[in-house]
């Protein structure tokens, strides 16, 4: 009985099917193929980061194509906080929203420390509408500033302990969009507070936040326009004026400046600023976006390299 | 421009499609199962990756009417098949590498041999007693396909005795000496399919397709379907031929992941001049849609052959089949919708036409098939045309904008500098300058592709840039006197000084007996030379004036009080040649790279142009392709006629 079965399958294109495969398998070196794979996969990482770092659009087909290469990465190291969080990055971008907040979940349950993430979160739920939220991460965020600056101290100690010198720049970016992302947090979070009408919450940041950062000239747009929604004009038209000058091209601080003048009686003034206005869009200027409002998120490849260096060599 | 390129391309594309047709039913036998292959193949990636990357194309089309031919001239032994045969091979080694070709065709009769022995054996002897009854036909169109590999054998000799050189297949230490082969194996694997060929690649993220990918395998997923399905059919000879010519093509396709490319790189000489394995991709393609044609030929004869016991296991495995492939897709990540509805339509397909007695009427089942085939492909082109729309390359955007098209003489060569921030980009802007038909830029060798002259390379890589930069800046240089060198004897620091300080010496390689005569005069001059300053020529004068210039021809006037040596900083090569007043004179290697002549006090015409020795049987090759290409048409609108009366 078997004999007849081996016999009736050897006579089938099935038979065929298997020779094909079991050659295959036998010949292919599945660690070459896989190399040439993510060889081929990686490129799409330097798109993807590209685009993170301002590049206007991004084809979707690489989005995807790192997905695929984060996946793979992730069988080889399966606890990186990182790769989740790209992976979480491209899929918000292909606004695949469920999964972009499960990657970011998963990121920061391995790595806690992972500040961006926190960061990325935060403005993930404020963009799908979830203020309170946010406020409340972002808050959380601010609070956690000492222990960041002591974690990107560590790393460097490390580096040095390991005679790494020549990645201590990496250290040093990561340590700037630090900077940028708690300048934005202040300016999110009392945006935030301020849609959320805790008005008092929102001028308390923005406030701390100009304490910290004088020069902002977004903190300042942002406090000005608390101000200005809560009736205190003439110190909103001084933030206004700060943000003037921090950059004469701001159509909408002339703007809002030239409304002030309105309600405080100052014409000619008034009239001067919204002729600005006008002038500077016959000049083709437009409205500066507040920052991150294009929900640019973070992009990590820093830490994925200063891990392998500091683990080559262990 | 560009757009009659593209159109020419498409239409060369539907020519293959239609030979790929014309094979299937004669490998096949059966009018409907050429119907599913060719709609396979025509909606498969075949097009997508040959309309990107259309060398892949030149060499397809050409080879799908060989083989035609070959399996026509196989059952009927006539003239015409034969005619087409060696035209098609006429085609194949001018249009692009043969490599591909050679490969599939020794791997075609190698399988078929293994496969059929005794078929083999009469296919050889029908050859003979053709070749024996035609003699004057074969000796003839031998000797044609002969001829037609002059350019071919050109192009390779001119590699091997290093008047031009290959950079892109090389690295620098490579380049000078190795000729067209690759020195190292790392060179010819890059591209291969085994970086883009998974399960995901297959059936996800099939709407996103990246226009300008060259390397990916898409059939409609109904093949899929059938193959699966026709696992139990009786296997046949033709079935194992094509599986094992598929699998052996494959195993070439993913290049290093196997051993046997390495094998064959390492110990059979050709494999050594080509790479791009992903180029064998429009052939592989080719083959498993004729094994899944195959396979759905014979899943239309279910209907006649099955009984009533039978028609129920068969139902049963095709709600398996079906089920199994819907729970797979299920567990993938980005699987289109149309993936899903194949497999409605393909199991309403099973239902009415395998498994239904009697069967469908003549205009259903083909309707039915279409849509089974046509669906899923039909979203996925729709997709990847979006992205190929959006993502429209901004070089031939600009391309497209060049009004010229003839090449602009300048005096000067222009300062230009890229301006990308990539390496990518800075080629891509050399090219835009290319593209803009004005003189090479200083420097003059934008890039490590193309075929540059040896001596030209040679001096753009050894010599100080900034030399080459300010001495190439002029297109003409006078001098007074001469230093001759040889080959052999050749020392590069003496003229990297005097092009450094412009000295007036040009050095000229040739033998000192055979130019005695011809260069006596400036070679005296020599000792009281070295302060001097050559004269370099930046505008039109009545000295030296241009009459004509295009990209194998230039005419121009001189009028020197003295007898003068011109050396006109473009880059040598055998095939130039100089006439002076309407007499041919000799043109010298000069400055190590570049071409000069002697000009005689007074007025004198000029005319410096690129006549290969090879142009004239250029001309007579296209003559008689013409002619043959005539002959074909007559013949088959003559077999048409018949046919039709």
């Amino acid at each position: 009985m078997p004999w007849r079965i081996v016999n009736w399958l050897i006579g089938r294109c099935l038979f065929l099917y298997l020779v094909i495969v079991l050659l295959l398998l036998g010949l292919v070196n599945r660690h070459v193929a896989h190399n040439n794979r993510m060889n081929f996969l990686k490129q799409s990482e330097v798109d993807v980061k590209a685009f993170a770092l301002g590049a206007p659009t991004i084809d979707p087909a690489m989005l995807r194509m790192a997905i695929r290469y984060y996946r793979e990465l992730l069988r080889f190291i399966p606890a990186d906080g990182v790769i989740h969080g790209n992976m979480g990055f491209c899929y918000f971008y292909l606004k695949d929203y469920p999964r972009a907040w499960g990657e970011y979940q998963r990121a920061l349950a391995l790595e806690p420390q992972l500040w961006t993430l926190h960061w990325d979160s935060a403005m993930f739920l404020f963009q799908n509408g979830d203020v309170k939220e946010a406020a409340w991460i972002w808050e959380d965020y601010l609070s956690n500033q000492d222990a960041a600056r002591k974690y990107f101290a560590a790393l460097k100690d490390q580096l040095r302990v390991k005679k790494k010198e020549d990645v201590l720049y990496l250290v040093q970016r990561m340590e700037k969009r630090f900077a940028k992302d708690e300048t934005e947090t202040y300016i999110k979070l009392s945006e935030s507070y301020f849609s959320l009408k805790q008005y008092d919450n929102a001028q308390a940041i923005a406030a701390s936040g100009l304490k910290l950062f004088p020069g902002n000239r977004w903190l300042h747009y942002v406090t000005g326009l608390l101000d200005f929604s809560t009736g205190h004009l003439a110190t909103a038209a001084s933030h206004f004026a700060e943000a003037i000058a921090g950059n004469p091209s701001d159509i909408n601080a002339y703007y809002y400046h030239g409304l002030c003048m309105h309600g405080l009686g100052d014409s000619r003034q008034q009239a001067l600023d919204f002729l600005q206005v006008s002038k500077l869009r016959a000049h083709g200027v437009q409205p500066l976006p507040m920052p991150k409002d294009s929900a640019r998120l973070h992009f990590n490849t820093e830490l994925f390299f200063l891990r392998y260096h500091l683990n080559r060599g262990k | 421009m560009y757009h009659s390129f593209l159109y020419t391309i498409v239409i060369y594309f539907l020519i293959g499609q239609m030979g790929f047709y014309f094979l299937a039913r004669t490998l096949l036998k059966d009018s409907q199962a050429a119907y599913i292959a060719f709609l396979f193949s025509l909606f498969s990636s075949t097009g997508m990756l040959q309309i990107a990357q259309f060398n892949m194309l030149l060499t397809y089309v050409p080879a799908i009417w060989f083989f035609y031919f070959l399996a026509r001239f196989c059952q009927q032994w006539d003239r015409t098949s034969w005619i087409g045969m060696i035209f098609t091979l006429m085609l194949i080694v001018q249009a692009y590498l043969p490599f591909y070709f050679i490969t599939v065709l020794a791997l075609v009769v190698l399988i078929f041999v293994l496969i059929n022995p005794g078929h083999s054996k009469t296919i050889l002897v029908g050859f003979f007693r053709f070749g024996r009854r035609y003699a004057v036909l074969v000796s003839l169109t031998i000797v044609t396909l002969v001829f037609s590999l002059i350019p071919a054998y050109l192009a390779y000799h001119s590699t091997v005795t290093h008047e031009v050189v290959l950079p892109w297949r090389q690295n620098t230490v490579d380049v000078f000496t190795k000729g067209a082969t690759f020195a190292q194996y790392k060179r010819t694997t890059e591209g291969g399919l085994s970086s883009r060929m998974s399960l995901d690649d297959l059936f996800s993220n099939l709407d996103q397709l990246v226009y300008g990918n060259d390397g990916f395998f898409y059939v409609s997923g109904f093949a899929f379907l059938i193959l699966l399905m026709g696992a139990l059919n009786q296997i046949n000879r033709r079935i194992v031929f094509l599986g094992l010519l598929f699998v052996s093509l494959l195993i070439l396709t993913i290049e290093n992941s196997t051993p046997v490319h390495q094998f064959l790189f390492e110990h059979l000489f050709y494999f050594r001049l080509f790479r791009n394995m992903h180029f064998f991709l429009p052939f592989l393609l080719s083959v498993f849609v004729l094994l899944t044609a195959e396979q759905a030929r014979l899943l239309l004869q279910w209907p006649e052959c099955l009984t009533r016991g039978q028609r129920g296991r068969a139902l049963a495995m095709v709600i398996l089949v079906h089920a199994g492939c819907w729970m797979f897709l299920l567990s993938r990540e980005n699987i289109i919708k149309s993936s899903y509805d194949t497999i409605i339509l393909s199991f309403i397909f099973c239902v009415i036409a395998l498994l239904h007695k009697p069967r469908l009427n003549r205009y259903g089942q083909p309707l039915l098939l279409f849509l089974c085939i046509v669906f899923q492909p039909f979203h996925v082109i729709r997709g990847h045309n979006q992205l190929a729309v959006e993502n429209f390359s901004p070089t031939i955007a600009k391309g497209m904008s060049v009004a010229r098209t003839q090449p602009q003489f300048s005096f000067s060569r222009s300062d230009f500098q890229p301006v990308g921030e990539t390496p990518n980009q800075k080629v891509d802007d050399f090219y835009w300058y290319y593209l803009s038909m004005t003189d090479a830029p200083l420097g003059y060798m934008a890039s490590q592709q193309g075929f540059p002259t040896f001596w030209s390379y040679y001096v753009f890589k050894n010599f100080p840039k900034d030399v080459v930069r300010e001495y190439s800046r002029s297109k003409f240089v006078v001098y007074d006197a001469v230093e001759l060198q040889t080959d052999e004897s050749m020392e590069f620091s003496p003229v990297i000084g005097a092009l450094r300080e412009k000295t007036d010496v040009a050095f000229v390689i040739a033998d000192r007996e055979g130019v005695k005569n011809e260069l006596a005069g400036f070679i005296r001059k020599r000792p009281s030379s070295s302060t001097q300053q050559a004269q370099f020529i930046s505008a039109p004068s009545q000295a030296l004036d241009v009459r004509h210039f295009d990209a194998n021809t230039i005419r121009f006037i001189t009028d020197f009080k003295e007898e003068k040596f011109l050396v006109y900083n473009d880059s040598f090569i055998q095939g130039w040649v100089a006439w002076r007043n309407g007499v041919r004179v000799p043109l010298y290697r000069a400055n190590v790279a570049f071409k000069g002549l002697k000009l005689p006090a007074g007025h004198n015409e000029i005319e410096l142009a690129y006549r290969p020795a090879a142009g004239v049987w250029l001309v007579a090759m296209l003559v008689l392709y013409s002619g043959v290409f005539l002959f074909l048409l007559t013949e088959a609108f003559q077999q048409f006629r018949r046919k039709f009366e």
